[in-house]
């Protein structure tokens, strides 16, 4: 009988030269995913909180529309539900109950102006302005600092 | 078995491949999440941009078609005339957008088309009468495309509809297109009509109660072009014969009425002595005396039928007072006509607005006197130069005015009177066999027209002056009276889906912003119909009257009191009519009205019952009049010549568009 054990020893399994050169290529490769991986999920937040600042900037637009010149002229005077001309916490001044919004609008601050405009009738021009708030980590995360918004609440003509 | 040198390569890389594929489908569809953001980012702000641009052509659209010369009503109103069901859109405007602009967009620029245009038009009732061209029910759609750019590249664009309910009510019509149709205002056309006018100039004494006193002036239509004047008609009195026409009265009290006049063509007629004998047989004492010479003379006069102070002589008076007498034994001595029309009294100036038959009554004398100066008396063979104190005295007996045995003075009181009433019979055969030129009897004559520079004739004038007036049913079939009531009857305002408003109660109107009491502000758009109320208008504090802004037409059935005057804001745009269907309009003020008053109604007895003198500036149109209500004091009713037109250009109409929204889409174009 004829043994084999010596011969076959060193012909089967995987060399350290072997090993190392695919831990080289192994780790370029993760280290370019990791960066691909970092630069989507920072696209995808910053798509995210760009759409919620965006939703936020536009609930003030249509509430606003929806409430009309009327509302908006009593509004000037006596601002209550926010303020008017200065930073405020959304969730701190929300529109509608807390309980609608999603957890990270806490996130953002918001600024209302309200001016009355005239030219084909009179108006109530409206801007809004949404931004993360200082030290908040979702700073981090959008490429723009602020959104704006803007339009005009039109009084209805007289018959 | 094989060798493993060299697998862990193909690990690695198959390793490396699967991750890789993985990391790239995360990548992109991070990548797609941010772009879809960034594109709903600037779709949204699009959108608001857009609205703010619709509600401002909107705005502006409603500011604009308040004004009937406005260039955007004209065209609205041309393509609701047009045949065809969807018109060409023509350019809008968004003024409040264009000044807010630069606010608004941020450093964005905004690149639109506005447009709108008439479609979908309804020009039929529910129950398939047409409107008047013009009118009707339709949807106007304002049409935008807007690109949003940043810099030159494109960051979103869409195109939007927006469409609203509109209805078009033409309050002034051309008179030339409606010659054989209806439009629901087509009383417009008349400074005064009176539906009734023929039954109630015939109530009570016949002729009365249109001259009882002078109570209402139609101002002087001079300076208004003839056709556009506004007509004056009596409804039904179409003919010149008596039972057809409607007189007013002369009076010595009004130049204008003394000068209408007819002219005599004679002064004086004479009869030869046979007649006179024939006439007068107490002189010859029944042939038992003879004359040579006699001469009978009729007197021919004209004069007023109303005198303000005393007659001039005693024929006159005796004429008047003969004249006057009426059934029952009652004297009704005339009166000067209840109204009057200013300006000049010639045939042209009231043909171009008195239609139907209007006349005027005049007190026509004719008194008999005898020439016995020259003249001889005798028995037959011989004759000797009368006396003067016999011609004197001959005279004297055998002078006396000329009646018509057939005078209701005789009629009641022909025992009281039986000598008279003989003379009266004779001469009527006297008149007979002279076929002279002039009637021989004295008389209220009233067949003459009101105008001057008529000659007295014996023949009855017949004549009247324009055509009576035609007017139509809701579907545009000819009314066969003018008393028919009812819905297909004598309406004004008949198509009801064209109001603005209806069933409302008076204090809607305030809720409607129809009337703003607080500050004394009428706003009129269209027509609005208070069903369930009598309206009032009252005076707003520190005012004595109310401002119209708009053009249109408040219907109040239960009818109006009107406290205050009403002033048009711009006498060129506004335009104010009132209109009662059940009720009366109630004028309590002598401010001046600027509004068309109206009221008819299915009983026939739609009036205006001022309590004091009224001063209006339009048109005044109802069933009756009833001028005894009217104080003494004269009302006045001055023409608005915007009310009646023969061109389109002058039309009136009023644009109402509703402010709700029929639908509204938006379509974004792909990126």
């Amino acid at each position: 009988m004829t043994s084999i054990l010596p011969k076959n020893k060193f012909k089967h399994g995987f060399s350290l030269i072997e090993v190392l050169i695919g831990m080289v290529i192994m780790s370029v490769a993760l280290f370019s995913y990791f960066l691909i991986n970092q630069a989507s999920s920072s696209q995808s937040m910053d798509a995210y909180y760009e759409f919620l600042g965006q939703t936020l900037g536009n609930e003030t637009i249509e509430f606003c529309q929806g409430m009309g010149h009327a509302w908006a002229v009593k509004y000037m005077e006596k601002p209550d539900l926010f303020p008017l001309n200065e930073w405020h916490g959304v969730l701190d001044r929300s529109i509608f109950s807390k309980t609608s919004y999603f957890r990270e609008c806490d996130s953002f601050e918001r600024i209302v102006n309200m001016s009355k405009v005239t030219g084909g009738g009179d108006g109530i021009l409206i801007t809004v302005g949404i931004r993360v708030k200082s030290g908040n980590k979702v700073r981090a995360w959008m490429s723009r600092s602020q959104l704006e918004f803007a339009t005009v609440v039109m009084e209805k003509p007289a018959r | 078995m094989n060798s493993r040198r060299g697998i862990v390569f193909y690990i690695v890389l198959a390793v490396v491949s699967i991750m890789g594929v993985f990391i790239l489908f995360y990548h992109t569809f991070s990548k797609q999440l941010a772009h879809s953001s960034f594109y709903h980012v600037n779709r949204e702000k699009l959108r608001n941009y857009t609205e703010v641009i619709l509600d401002s052509a909107f705005n502006t659209l409603q500011i604009n078609t308040r004004d009937p010369n406005h260039d955007l009503t004209k065209r609205i109103v041309t393509q609701m005339r047009s045949s065809s069901l969807s018109n060409d859109a023509f350019p809008l405007e968004a003024p409040l957008f264009e000044a807010n602009k630069s606010a608004l967009l941020g450093g964005a620029t905004l690149d639109y088309t506005l447009t709108g245009r008439i479609f979908d038009k309804r020009t039929a009732s529910p129950t398939g009468q047409k409107y008047y061209s013009g009118e009707g029910l339709a949807t106007f759609e304002i049409i935008l495309e807007a690109s949003l750019k940043a810099g030159s590249k494109e960051l979103a664009r869409c195109a939007r509809r927006r469409q609203f309910d509109i209805k078009s009510v033409c309050l002034v019509s051309n008179y030339t297109k409606r010659e054989n149709s209806y439009a629901m205002t087509f009383p417009l056309d008349f400074a005064l009509l009176v539906r009734n006018g023929l039954r109630e100039f015939k109530e009570g004494y016949r002729g009365q109660s249109f001259n009882d006193g002078q109570k209402l002036v139609i101002r002087d239509q001079a300076s208004i072009p003839a056709g556009r004047r506004g007509l004056v008609y009596f409804g039904r009195a179409d003919r010149n014969n008596e039972d057809n026409r409607v007189y007013l009265n002369t009076s010595d009290a009004d130049a204008q009425s003394v000068a209408m006049l007819p002219s005599l063509s004679t002064q004086k007629f004479e009869i030869s002595q046979d007649e006179v004998l024939k006439l007068i047989p107490e002189i010859d004492k029944n042939g038992a005396v003879k004359y040579q010479g006699l001469k009978g003379f009729f007197n021919f006069s004209v004069h007023p039928v109303a005198v303000a102070g005393t007659a001039a002589n005693a024929k006159e008076d005796e004429a008047r007072q003969v004249l006057s007498v009426v059934p029952g034994n009652r004297k009704l001595i005339p009166m000067p006509a209840g109204i009057k029309f200013e300006g000049g009294s010639d045939k042209a100036y009231l043909d171009s607005f008195l239609r139907g038959a209007v006349t005027q009554r005049f007190l026509y004398l004719v008194h008999f006197e005898l020439e016995a100066d020259g003249a001889q008396i005798g028995d037959g063979s011989d004759f000797y130069d009368i006396p003067p104190e016999g011609v004197q005295d001959l005279e004297n007996s055998s002078k006396f005015v000329c009646f018509s045995p057939e005078i209701t003075f005789y009629r009641e009181s022909s025992s009281a009177d039986p000598q008279g009433l003989a003379l009266a019979q004779r001469l009527v055969q006297v008149e007979q066999r002279t076929s002279p030129p002039l009637p021989l009897t004295s008389d209220f004559a009233e067949d003459y027209l009101l105008h001057d520079g008529q000659a007295m004739q014996k023949a009855e004038v017949t004549n009247t002056f324009d055509d009576a007036p035609r007017f139509y049913g809701r579907d545009s079939s000819p009314l066969g009276d003018l008393n028919m009531t009812g819905s297909e009857g004598f309406r004004p305002f008949g198509h009801y889906a064209l109001f603005s408003a209806r069933y409302l109660h008076a204090w809607e109107l305030e809720k409607h912003g129809v009337y703003d009491k607080e500050n004394g502000i009428l706003n009129l758009r269209g027509i609005t119909s208070v069903e369930l109320d009598h309206v009032s208008l009252d005076p707003p504090p520190g005012k004595n009257f109310i401002t119209v802004r708009g053009s249109g037409a408040l219907l109040a059935p239960a009818g109006f009191t009107i406290n205050c005057g009403i002033k048009r804001e711009d006498p060129n745009r506004d335009l104010c009519i009132l209109f009662s269907r059940r009720g009366n309009i109630r004028v309590v003020t002598s401010e001046r009205i600027e509004a068309s008053l109206m009221a008819f109604n299915d009983s026939n007895s739609g009036s205006i019952s001022p309590s004091r003198a009224f001063d209006v500036l339009g048109a005044i149109g109802v069933d009756q009049l009833y001028l005894n209500r009217f104080p003494t004091t004269p009302s006045r009713v001055e023409f608005d010549p915007r009310l009646r037109t023969d061109s389109d250009a002058n039309e009136v109409f009023a644009i109402n568009m509703s402010p709700w929204i029929r639908y509204d889409d938006i379509n974004f174009a792909k990126e």
